[in-house]
């Protein structure tokens, strides 16, 4: 590493020489003349098409993981980007969401299909089920005895929020098996669907329309020909970081809900928020970007069919917030659920953030903690929420959710009371709910069709280098080298007061032009070969070759 | 001024130090002044009881602090005892494995190998594409899932200063949940089957089938009396199956007699409590997931979790086989006295019936196979009834299952595995 430095890194890494071939008389003259096309040589142009050209980068590279790589490929110590915990809902955070993931939320009333066929059927069934998960109710509330009541935490007491995610988990577990088991013969695609638990579920995407931030504002002002776009929006990285409690998924997507081009209607709309994301109280961090599903690529099953969320989160909300926040808080958390959860699973059929969905993905999600359950349905018919597609892009991505419900009222003398079996029946449709296969679509249009991922590709040591430094990537463990930082000291001493006149100007913020954090993921010397290991007639190279994308 | 021979002849330093050793040492010069005033006759004080202030300091009561003080564990602590007592977690294993765990819950085992009956379910039930499933399922949790946390850190023994570099990837211990996987996929495959079934053949009793609860990470409490030692094991059960009715017994009355005569083994010099830990601060309790009263009050099948990271001994050797064998006899006649005692009371001893369990031990890739039958409490002393413990050797469910290349590849499927499994789950269902 000592022989990288950054400040050398402008000069050398930006050299380039082409070498030209000399052409033929025949290719350089030809009958009528052919001019280059005339291209807008403005700043914003030239962004503009540094930016295209990146994205058709990303929709030409052959596997998925080379292209989740190349969105990382910009920054060594990775972006900046708004941290979306799952838990972690700010006070009217809805216009936001719906914002950023270009959500339209409707009631669960309207949703057309689900109120034929899957209706009958689930009605028929409740009979039969309904005394299996009372049954299940009853074990659960009444005749367990749990770990942490026996314990000894005097000093670190159970919080109400851990309490609540206990009991979820517990019920979730026996009504997923309850209706696995019931309902395998009547839906056989229950048989081969994967069960997860506690799944690793990341998402990373960009969108657009935010007022920039104010720092950024103000250095844009410094500069003459950036003067004007000072207050132009900007676009922001956003990192979903989800923690599901159960999911289920299969080899098979779920049919769409609606066409994809009847999404392109104005009535579905979609609130404009154009505030910076830190207003409403979410933060930014540095790292890398990472879109997981809950399993790394070349898993079969890789359409999620259903997901449960934990709601304990809600006993930490102030009361002051009102009812409506309550509620609204719920459909957040299911929005950012769906949309975390759907995205990567595009990402995995080559899809990206810049890069359309030719076809609509579809996730069920459910927010429950054994009393109360929401139950919503998505549709992601786009991930262009990028620049100007904030406001151009005609597809919106669907959302319909029920208000939270009650499945019961009380469990006294060994009998559930007041068990709501509307409840039961939502569930059941979202278990009945079979996927189908996609007739005369084509599944994976950005994908190589011999190269899915990495592991199809024929060349040994490629492959090796691609799989170890991929996960490499998506561990985000800290750099080799850590991050530079302007110290306390330096900003008060250097930056605020100019106390000190007379020091050289070594550190990065006092030279022109280095700019650290801007370094690229493969500027670093390559690993070094011990003079022993090196491959027999070529003594002289020292390092291992790097297969970035 | 250059540092010179010239200027350095003169060493201020060992001057310096001598002059502080001097003047370090000094002796109040006496004046003669206090004895000229007494002789005069004027009294002589000390100047700081003239000059100090004597205040009454007020004792000011502090708020509690957000984080409180944890209690001190020592002879005031409120669960202070003075008899030891002997505790047997999750993490501890025995030092003579197998031999010792045999003293101390005085079992013995009858025959090698697991009862005829279990032996003979082997193959009954079949599912489709059991197999695929099953692979798919391990390919899941050992190559596919995509948790990565920082890894334990990893030593060689023969190059302890080595720092190797620190892993990210799945933990050993979510590794081992595939074995809780496996479970849910048998129920998910058994249940169609067996509804089919009992709708022709007995119409409405789907009761049985379905008729049981699954208990996962829940804690298990046995307190009892060994030899006038205290024991207490605290034990976590990772996946438990209870039934409405109970498991038929592998042992009859004859055999049970019959154990009288079959010596317990001998550890001489070691004493059989060995590497339990042993603790002043406790608190006695008996604890069973499921309580009284409950539907399924029966246990069908306990599963329990062994990962190398959790389950050590304390000297820093390596974990024997013979040590994971004892730790799957303590933790199945914890699960099987833990039910008895909340069935036939706290200080029930010979027990009015047996009580069988059939259990599993294993890492995610070793499956250990058991079936323990519970005849008495009364472990003093080495002669009378004895408990009665089946087991396999450990089957491996696979070789190995990793990238290999940057290709994910699973090696050496055992099948046998999962079929044991599938005739422990289906013990006493219909077939």
């Amino acid at each position: 590493m000592g022989r990288f430095r950054w400040d050398r890194v402008r000069t050398i890494m930006r050299k380039s020489t082409i070498r030209i071939k000399p052409l033929k008389y025949e290719q350089e003259y030809t009958d009528t003349p052919q001019y280059p096309p005339i291209l807008d040589i403005s700043y914003e142009a030239r962004i503009e098409r540094e930016k295209n050209a990146w994205h058709e980068k990303i929709k030409s590279l052959k596997t998925v993981e080379e292209k989740l790589f190349e969105i990382n490929m910009p920054r060594y110590y990775g972006w900046k980007p708004i941290m979306l915990w799952e838990e972690l809902i700010p006070y009217n955070a809805m216009p936001f969401a719906q914002h950023v993931t270009r959500t339209h939320f409707k009631e669960f009333k309207d949703l057309p299909h689900y109120s034929t066929g899957l209706e009958e059927e689930s009605h028929k069934l409740l009979g039969q089920i309904k005394p299996w998960i009372e049954e299940a109710l009853i074990f659960e509330y009444k005749y367990r005895s749990r770990k942490h009541e026996h314990l000894n935490n005097e000093e670190d007491p159970i919080t109400s929020i851990s309490l609540d995610n206990i009991m979820g988990r517990s019920i979730v577990q026996q009504i997923n098996r309850i209706l696995l088991g019931t309902l395998s013969n009547k839906v056989p695609h229950l048989l081969k669907c994967q069960v997860e638990t506690d799944p690793r579920v990341e998402s990373f995407w960009s969108a657009g329309g935010m007022n920039p931030p104010t720092f950024l504002r103000l250095r844009k002002e410094k500069v003459p020909w950036l003067k004007d776009a000072a207050d132009k929006p900007v676009d922001r990285w956003f990192q979903y970081l989800g923690s599901p409690v159960l999911q289920l998924r299969h080899e098979l997507p779920l049919p769409a809900i609606v066409q994809m081009h009847e999404s392109e209607s104005p009535d579905f709309d979609v609130p404009f928020f154009r505030y910076d994301p830190k207003v409403i109280g979410y933060h930014e961090a540095r790292r890398l970007g990472t879109n997981i599903p809950g399993f790394w690529p070349g898993d079969p099953c890789e359409f999620g069919l259903l997901s449960y969320h934990h709601r304990g989160h809600m006993h930490k909300r102030l009361l002051q917030y009102g009812e409506e926040d309550r509620a609204e808080a719920v459909h957040v958390q299911a929005i950012l659920a769906s949309y975390g959860w759907l995205l990567p699973q595009a990402c995995y059929q080559g899809f990206s953030t810049f890069n359309d969905m030719t076809y609509p993905l579809v996730t069920q999600t459910v927010i429950t903690n054994g009393k109360l359950w929401s139950f919503y349905v998505y549709q992601l018919n786009t991930t262009l929420v990028h620049s100007e597609h904030t406001a151009n892009n005609p597809r919106r991505n669907l959302c319909w959710g029920t208000p939270e419900l009650k499945l019961f009222e009380g469990i006294e003398d060994g009998r559930v009371i007041g068990f709501n079996d509307d409840v039961l029946k939502y569930l059941l449709k979202f278990y009945l709910n079979t996927p189908q296969v996609r007739e005369g679509v084509e599944m994976k249009p950005y994908l190589d069709v011999a190269q899915k991922h990495i592991a199809d590709i024929a060349e040994d040591k490629r492959r090796e280098w691609l799989e170890v430094e991929f996960k490499h990537m998506y561990s985000n463990r800290p750099r080799h080298v850590l991050p530079y930082e302007v110290y306390q000291w330096e900003r008060i001493y250097k930056i605020w007061h100019k106390t000190r006149p007379l020091e050289a100007r070594r550190r990065p913020f006092e030279l022109q032009n280095v700019r650290p954090m801007m370094r690229r993921y493969d500027e670093h010397v390559p690993q070094y070969i011990p003079k022993k290991l090196r491959e027999i007639g070529k003594p002289k190279k020292k390092f291992e070759d790097t297969y970035y994308p | 001024m250059r540092l010179t021979t010239v200027l350095c002849k003169q060493h201020i330093g060992r001057m310096f130090k001598y002059h502080w050793r001097i003047q370090s040492k000094r002796i109040p010069v006496d004046t003669k002044a206090e004895s000229e005033i007494q002789a005069r006759g004027i009294p002589v004080y000390e100047p700081n009881d003239i000059i100090e202030e004597h205040r009454q300091l007020v004792q000011v009561t502090t708020a509690k602090p957000l984080v409180p003080k944890p209690i001190p564990r020592d002879l005031t602590h409120p669960l202070y005892h003075e008899r030891i007592c002997h505790m047997y977690r999750d993490h501890n294993v025995l030092l003579k494995g197998l031999d010792q765990g045999k003293i101390l819950t005085k079992t013995v085992e009858i025959k090698t190998g697991l009862p005829v009956e279990i032996e003979n379910l082997l193959g009954v039930h079949c599912l489709p594409d059991q197999d695929i499933l099953v692979q798919r399922c391990i390919l899941k949790s050992h190559v596919f899932d995509a948790m990565q946390v920082k890894l334990p850190k990893i030593r060689d023994p023969q190059r302890p200063a080595w720092n190797f570099p620190r892993g990210y990837g799945i933990t050993d211990k979510r590794r081992t949940i595939t074995c809780v996987a496996l479970p849910y996929l048998i129920y998910n495959l058994l249940s169609p089957k067996l509804i089919q079934l009992c709708e022709f053949a007995c119409g409405n009793s789907t009761d049985a089938v379905l008729g049981r609860a699954v208990v996962q990470d829940e804690t298990v409490f046995v307190p009892f009396e060994k030899d006038g030692d205290l024991i207490q094991l605290e034990l976590t059960v990772n996946f438990m199956l209870n039934s409405a009715a109970p498991l038929p017994l592998y042992a009859d009355a004859d055999e049970v007699q019959g154990t009288q005569d079959i010596p317990l083994p001998d550890l001489y010099p070691i004493k059989h409590t060995i590497t339990l830990e042993k603790e002043n601060i406790y608190q006695i309790r008996n604890v069973f997931p499921v309580l009284k009263g409950s539907k399924f009050p029966y246990i069908h099948t306990a599963i329990f979790h062994c990962n190398e990271t959790e389950v050590k001994n304390i000297y820093e050797t390596p974990v024997t086989e013979e040590q994971v064998q004892g730790r799957t006899l303590l933790k199945s006649f914890a699960v099987a006295a833990a039910h008895a005692q909340q069935r036939f009371g706290v200080n029930v001893k010979d027990l009015p019936e047996p009580i069988t369990v059939q259990c599993v031990q294993t890492d995610g890739r070793l499956f250990h196979f058991a079936v323990f039958q519970l005849n008495t409490l009364d472990l003093d002393g080495t002669e009378g009834k004895k408990n009665i413990f089946w087991m396999l050797p450990r089957i491996p469910l696979f070789t190995s299952c990793m990238y290999v290349k940057g290709r994910p590849l699973l090696e050496g499927y055992n099948s046998e595995v999962f079929s044991r499994l599938l005739a422990f789950c289906s013990n006493g269902l219909p077939s």
